[in-house]
């Protein structure tokens, strides 16, 4: 095939270049980002200052909590990942699960009916105001995607300084799932005359509810 | 960028002066009052004879061997091992950091571009001069050339300098870090381009209704100059040297 | 409307002369420039992340082929299927093939650079395939039958009256409005229809870790992510060099690369894909399959010459072209080439030889505003010189780059070697130096290039030289010469 030639070819050509002794410059450690004294403050911030919508609340009020958000959005499609459901059965009372097979079966309808989709963050980082989701098996990845209005639920604790600190400690490292995606917004642009517009694709409203414990 | 941490001799007995070549041809008077106020600080100031260029526009141009031949003819000129001061922030530039591209074995070169120093920095780290403003009171502006911005690092130098005298207020025009336009054989090889760009930097210096600025480098001012005379502005520039010769009403040899 | 390198003068003048391109620029460059200087409020703290970026993409040159290898094997266990393409004909090829095997009608594309190198949408236009671009500024530059302008804000040239405009003409039922919020709604409205519909994605990406066989995507639309996640085939599209060793690269490439590019701390989405749907869990949504496409195009010429290695670091995070005065002054599409402004200059002659690309080492001042803000430390201006070195060089010299020398001319060498003659010859600059002065009334008279805005500068009547002529060197403090003046 073309590609093995070229393959070949390219590696040929690189190995003949490349001095062959990989005289290791040690890479300059990153600078470490800094150690935030009020993390939990300075990511709500962050996430402010990027139009998300922040809630800090009780799980027993969790409810009561997503339904005002959705009264709000005057949303009456809501989608909850199962992971969301399972975690909080309550929720059932407002979302309801994506329907069964895949996203071939109902693309159709997150597309054109869902106005909301409920999924977890499996941790977020302070120093950016990120959130970091790992999609999978019970909580698709179009569901934070396609409809208009995302919301996030967040535990605490699960608030990492950074990046670099998230990575290191959950050790991404050995097993990437086939999909991690880290969020610090709602969806957005500037590519016209540089003036910030919130929904260009994506969500244009991301509510992150953080939870504690 | 390579900006190296720089070290500062003290105060020598001499030094050597080299002036350029836009100085020679069309500032003499810029070479004698940096020899006026060097001397003025006590120093022996030596210009050897021989001084052409320093091998910038060929360098520039991508001549790099006919650079490198005429740099060795200058380096031989300074067997002493005196400070050379420069009049230029850009030939300052191609003789500290070039000359090494051009020659990097060469040790001797190496210890060439170390003893390499733009007219303001020497002034301000080797001499800390003291100025006395006898002027009348002023507005003036900086032009820092990009060489000597970027890769000498002496804006803050000819800011320090003009910031002792007391009777002068120094104006930061828009678009202070933004080049002249002049880049040796750029400015007749994309001439277009140039020449907006020098129409820009005499707009802004001329916005701060300053009658002149000030700058290090002869290149940036004729192509300033030539355009402030060409759109017939009164605003002119000049160089350090002079200016500070001129505020400090130092008496020359002449 | 289609730009060339080789008529790069031509194109710059006539930008410099459209004074709506001027205003647009300036206007977007200070934004940008002012953007980036917020999120760099100390010097120490840039330079500490540029040398930690600089010494991990040089480490990940050093080992490319070994990189290379382990990111095929470790794509492959993920189920990402790697093609190679050695030119853009190849590259081309491939991704009209795959295609092609799934019988795919409807292709959307996230915003990459490398496809738009290879210029895959005419490729796939010649064949009766319609391509969407979906980032807002891309597909903006599609509908006006353009191209991009600048490496992340492709439709920078434009102001909201131009887009307007364009899209009351262009879009069926759309009146003209200048307000931001309709005009990207209408662009949302449209494109979601394409992503829905859509049975191949493309993007390009801007990392990919050997260690873990992940394709990262940066971004802040979330059309990256519809294209890669929606329609049932994705295919990345990436230059050789994009390769980094570990995961642990990424948090410092990563925010050097947004806060260089926009001014962000952090993009909306970072998007780290390493498989296909269902490659480890019983996923229901996701691409079906997933393909990486590795391009030379160019790129082992440069990484032969240990200097233009160097370029291969580029992040692409486009701050060189927001701090360049020509950019700013000219725009992208003067350049004639995909990648416009700095970056451009020193990687076009890589990808289309030095013959069409002679005029751009020479459109630089070598100020030096492009490396001092390149998060990886390219040597921008050094590079540039040597460049012009290439193109001038004579028929003796032997060198790697395509089209070296193309550019000589037997005058212009003539002039530079008599200067040599001159200025290693004191007296014989001497003499030259006088005439020079004495025909100081005649100076006026020859008109150059130079005289395009300038008057020209005239001589003293005597030069320095001559003033200081007998002021020993070192005996004779005062020296004669002081009366001449
Ligand atoms: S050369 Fe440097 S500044 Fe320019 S795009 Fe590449 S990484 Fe950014």
């Amino acid at each position: 095939m073309a590609t093995t030639k070229a393959k070949a070819a390219i590696l040929n050509k690189l190995r003949a270049a490349s001095s062959g002794a990989v005289d290791a410059a040690p890479v300059s450690a990153a600078p470490a980002v800094p150690t935030l004294v009020d993390p939990l403050e300075h990511f709500v911030s962050l996430l402010k200052a990027n139009h998300a919508q922040v809630i800090q609340c009780e799980t027993a009020r969790l409810q009561t909590v997503v339904t005002d958000v959705l009264r709000e959005q005057g949303a009456t499609r809501v989608i909850a990942a199962e992971r969301v459901l399972a975690e909080f059965p309550e929720l059932t009372q407002v979302a309801e699960p994506l329907p069964p097979g895949t996203m071939e079966d109902w693309k159709e309808q997150l597309f054109n009916e869902v106005e909301v989709g409920i999924t977890s963050a499996h941790c977020a980082l302070a120093a950016t105001g990120t959130l970091v989701l790992r999609p999978g098996a019970d909580e698709p990845r179009s569901l934070s995607l396609v409809p208009p209005c995302h919301i996030l639920l967040l535990r605490e604790q699960t608030l990492y300084n950074d990046l670099t600190h998230a990575m290191v400690d959950q050790r991404w490292a050995e097993q990437m799932p086939t999909n991690m995606l880290l969020v610090s917004g709602p969806s957005k642009t500037a590519d016209i005359q540089q003036t910030l517009a919130y929904g260009a694709h994506g969500p244009r409203t991301l509510v992150v509810i953080i939870l504690p414990q | 960028m390579s900006l190296e941490v720089k070290l500062y001799p003290s105060k020598p007995e001499k030094v050597y002066l080299y002036g350029t070549c836009l100085v020679n041809s069309f500032s003499p008077e810029t070479g004698l009052d940096a020899i006026a106020l060097l001397e003025a600080e006590g120093l022996e100031v030596l210009y050897p004879e021989g001084q052409t260029c320093c091998g910038q526009p060929a360098y520039n141009a991508g001549y790099a061997d006919e650079a490198l031949k005429v740099a060795q003819s200058q380096m031989a000129l300074f067997p002493g091992d005196w400070p050379i001061v420069i009049l230029s922030g850009s030939c300052g530039g191609m003789m500290r950091k070039h000359y090494r591209e051009l020659a990097p074995e060469d040790d001797q070169v190496a210890a060439f571009a170390r003893r390499i120093f733009e007219f303001s920095e020497f002034l301000v780290h080797c001499l800390q001069v003291q100025l006395v403003d006898r002027g009348e009171p002023e507005s003036v502006t900086l032009h820092t050339s990009c060489s000597g911005r970027r890769e000498l690092g002496i804006h803050d130098t000819g800011v320090a300098l003009l910031s002792q005298l007391s009777r002068v207020d120094l104006v930061e025009h828009a678009y202070a870090t933004e080049c002249c336009g002049f880049g040796g054989t750029f400015s007749v090889k994309q001439a277009d381009i140039s020449s907006a760009m020098v129409a820009d930097k005499g707009q802004h210096l001329n916005d701060t209704g300053c009658r002149r600025y000030v700058s290090t480098d002869w290149g940036c001012m004729l192509n300033i100059n030539g355009h402030l005379e060409y759109a017939q502005r009164d605003l002119r520039g000049l160089h350090l040297a002079s200016y500070l010769r001129e505020r400090t009403k130092l008496e020359g040899a002449e | 409307m289609h730009s060339t390198p080789t008529a790069f003068k031509a194109q710059a003048k006539a930008a410099l002369a459209d004074p709506v391109i001027r205003q647009n620029f300036r206007g977007a460059m200070d934004f940008l420039r002012g953007k980036r200087q917020g999120v760099f409020p100390e010097q120490a703290e840039f330079k500490a992340l540029q040398a930690c970026a600089e010494t991990i993409k040089q480490q990940a040159l050093d080992d490319l082929p070994q990189l290379l290898e382990l990111l095929e094997q470790n794509c492959t266990r993920n189920g990402i299927q790697v093609h190679w393409a050695e030119s853009a004909q190849e590259a081309n090829e491939i991704i009209d093939g795959l295609i092609d095997q799934h019988d795919g009608t409807q292709v959307v594309k996230g915003k990459s650079m490398a496809t738009e190198e290879i210029e895959l949408n005419d490729y796939l236009g010649a064949r009766g395939k319609d391509c969407i671009e979906t980032d807002m500024g891309e597909y903006i530059v599609q509908l006006a039958g353009e191209h991009p302008s600048h490496i992340i804000m492709p439709a920078i040239h434009k102001n909201a009256e131009e887009i307007g405009q364009l899209f009351h003409e262009k879009v069926a039922g759309v009146d003209y409005t200048t307000d931001v919020d309709t005009l990207i709604n209408i662009g949302r409205t449209q494109l979601r229809e394409r992503f829905m519909a859509a049975d191949i994605g493309i993007t390009g990406v801007n990392f990919a870790v050997a260690e873990t066989g992940t394709l990262c995507l940066v971004e802040n639309e979330g059309n990256g992510r519809m294209v890669s996640t929606v329609p049932s085939v994705h295919i990345a599209v990436s230059g050789i060099e994009k390769v980094i060793a570990s995961l642990q690269d990424t948090p410092p490439l990563l925010s050097l690369l947004t806060r260089s590019a926009t001014g962000q701390i952090i993009t909306t989405y970072f998007n780290m894909i390493s498989g296909p749907r269902g490659y480890g869990e019983a996923e229901r949504d996701g691409p079906k399959e997933v393909h990486l496409v590795l391009i030379d195009n160019g790129r082992t010429q440069a990484y032969a010459d240990e200097q233009f290695r160097k370029t291969l670091s580029c992040i692409r995070c486009g701050a060189c072209m927001n701090h360049c005065p020509v950019y700013t002054r000219i725009g992208g599409h003067a350049y004639g080439t995909v990648y416009p402004g700095p970056i451009g200059q020193i990687i076009s002659p890589h990808l289309l030889g030095l013959e069409q690309t002679n005029d751009l080492p020479t459109a630089s001042s070598l100020c030096g505003a492009c490396e001092e803000v390149c998060p990886v430390n390219i040597p921008i201006p050094n590079l540039l010189q040597r460049l012009r070195r290439q193109s001038n060089l004579g028929r003796e010299a032997s060198t790697g780059i395509r089209g070296a020398g193309s550019a000589r001319s037997g005058l212009e060498a003539l002039v530079w070697k008599s200067w040599r003659w001159a200025c290693c010859r004191p007296w014989a600059y001497g003499v030259v130096t006088r005439v020079v002065a004495l025909a100081r009334p005649l100076l006026g008279l020859v008109k150059t290039p130079w005289n395009k805005g300038r008057a020209t500068p005239r001589p003293a009547p005597k030069t320095l030289n001559q003033l200081l002529k007998h002021r020993a060197t070192g005996s004779n403090r005062t020296g004669g010469a002081h009366g001449n003046h």
